[in-house]
């Protein structure tokens, strides 16, 4: 009984093992040819990660700056992801992070996600215009070079597509 | 030829089936249990932002993001909107993990513990980060082990003095290798991940990382001063990510290893502020020492903690 156990088990260890190995580098060949198998087995499980951690280069900090419209007024305004007072946790903080990293990830998607959470938030909000804003990081000697100054780290933002809340999506 | 078969099927067995960790493992489940049971009751003060249906993604919204092989595998719609049993799930789950670090749990509640887990990760998939995926293979591999022999609640309440069944063995010992195994797999792949970037190769990626405002823990305008030594010490995570798994297997270095991985992820702890995630990636190298070290670092925390005492 328990040879048989073992020789189903062994089995299993070496499907197993082949997955959580092969998966985090999904664009091998190895990967490519065994996804029929690999990914329904991974995603049952949730175990496809690509233990991606601040790689292959560490990001930049990256949020979003909106302005909810009620006509030509501005009802609101801020910063997202927010600052208040549960992010003082640094675990949900992060969380918070990793949540608003992953929706701006999806190019696509990014303003439709954000623009509905903020008519959501505002509802009395019409339209919502929003930036999304990356902060650089200086280099070492500009930083020794200008210790004891004010510095300001250079700043990149773009237009993202503005959200009609009536209409419920984004437009271009 | 015949015996040489033998011996790597009876190596095989030994070392999947056969390995008696069962202090290894009780001290893992209690610190990384605890750990976990903190984790997700801060991440209860976010519930209604992460996974209600008037956070950042409902479940519409989640519709539209996942493509179509990548399709959640639990019956979201009935558990989050029609039977709302959301909250009570992570209720639930609280109540398990909690069970799990005391030492009160087996391995039925472990199952639903997993499951339960996997569906909150499947709500919100873009807030899952390091700790998240670590908690993963630590409540999958938990489905396996008996690790309430000792460190436990149950150990103190039950005494008991049977031996270990055959079975009982079988399956720790299993969960027992596939945890050190997955700790490897994560550091190699998290090193040669990194070895793709420009910043990593050139040394200035502990730079960058350390001035994402994001993650300030203290103030690091400071380490302008020391570029050799954040370059240093970017080459070295890198080297320490990458070769872990055999730095880990070599007896003689493993200790070392050991050192420096705690270091680096204080260093972490103190300039990102990932508590979590720091804590449980070194709660793994208890899975590395022996029965009697762990013994040990037990009797010198009870010692300490009686110098303490004394000392009040």
């Amino acid at each position: 009984m328990v040879k048989i156990l073992k020789c189903i088990l062994s089995v299993w260890l070496c499907f197993h093992l082949f997955v959580v190995i092969v998966i985090p580098n999904q664009q091998s060949y190895l990967a490519f040819v065994s996804k029929d198998i690999l990914i329904p087995y991974a995603k049952t499980l949730n175990i496809g990660f690509t233990w991606q951690f601040f790689s292959p280069n560490p990001g930049s900090q990256t949020y979003v700056d909106f302005e909810a419209q009620n006509g030509e007024e501005v009802i609101a305004e801020g910063k997202f992801p927010t600052s208040d007072s549960r992010n003082f946790i640094p675990t949900n903080k992060a969380r918070r992070l990793t949540s608003s990293n992953g929706i701006l990830m999806y190019k696509e998607s990014s303003s439709d996600i954000l623009g509905d959470y903020f008519c959501r938030q505002n509802p009395n909000a019409r339209k919502i215009l929003m930036r999304m804003v990356s902060v650089g990081v200086p280099s070492m000697e500009q930083v020794k070079a200008s210790m004891g100054k004010y510095f300001e780290k250079p700043q990149t933002s773009v237009a993202m597509n503005p959200y009609d809340c009536e209409l419920g999506a984004a437009y271009e | 030829m015949n015996k040489i078969i033998k011996n790597i099927f009876s190596q095989w067995d030994h070392f999947w089936f056969k390995t008696q960790a069962f202090e290894q493992l009780g001290l893992f489940r209690l610190i990384t249990g605890s750990l976990i049971f903190i984790m997700y009751s801060f991440r209860a003060m976010d519930y209604e932002y992460l996974f209600s249906e008037s956070g950042i993604l409902p479940l519409a919204k989640l519709d539209e993001l996942l493509p179509a092989e990548l399709h959640y595998v639990f019956p979201l719609k009935q558990i989050f909107i029609e039977w709302n049993l959301g909250p009570i799930l992570y209720g639930v789950m609280l109540l398990l993990l909690f069970l799990m670090a005391i030492g009160l749990s087996n391995r039925l509640l472990s199952i639903i513990l997993f499951t339960i887990h996997l569906t909150f990760l499947q709500k919100n998939f873009l807030s899952v980060y390091g700790v998240d995926m670590l908690t993963t293979f630590i409540l999958l591999y938990n489905c396996f082990v008996d690790s309430y022999r000792n460190y436990s609640l149950k150990s103190l309440l039950f005494k008991s003095t049977k031996a270990a069944s055959e079975l009982n063995i079988l399956f720790s010992s299993l969960a027992y290798r596939l945890l050190q195994i997955q700790i490897c797999i994560v550091y190699a792949y998290a090193g040669i991940e990194k070895a793709k970037g420009g910043s990593w190769w050139s040394g200035n990626a502990l730079w960058i990382a350390l001035n994402n405002g994001d993650h300030h823990g203290i103030d690091v305008a400071y380490f302008a001063n020391f570029p050799v030594l954040l370059v240093l010490l970017t080459f070295m995570t890198l080297f320490f990510e990458i070769y872990f798994p055999f730095l880990i297997l070599n007896k003689k270095i493993r200790i070392f290893a050991m050192i420096f991985g705690v270091g680096m992820h204080l260093g972490i702890i103190l300039t990102m502020n990932l508590w979590f995630f720091s804590f449980i990636m070194v709660s793994f190298y208890i899975l590395f020492l022996s029965k009697e070290q762990i013994n040990s670092l037990w009797k010198l925390k009870h010692q300490l903690n009686v110098l303490n005492f004394r000392s009040k």
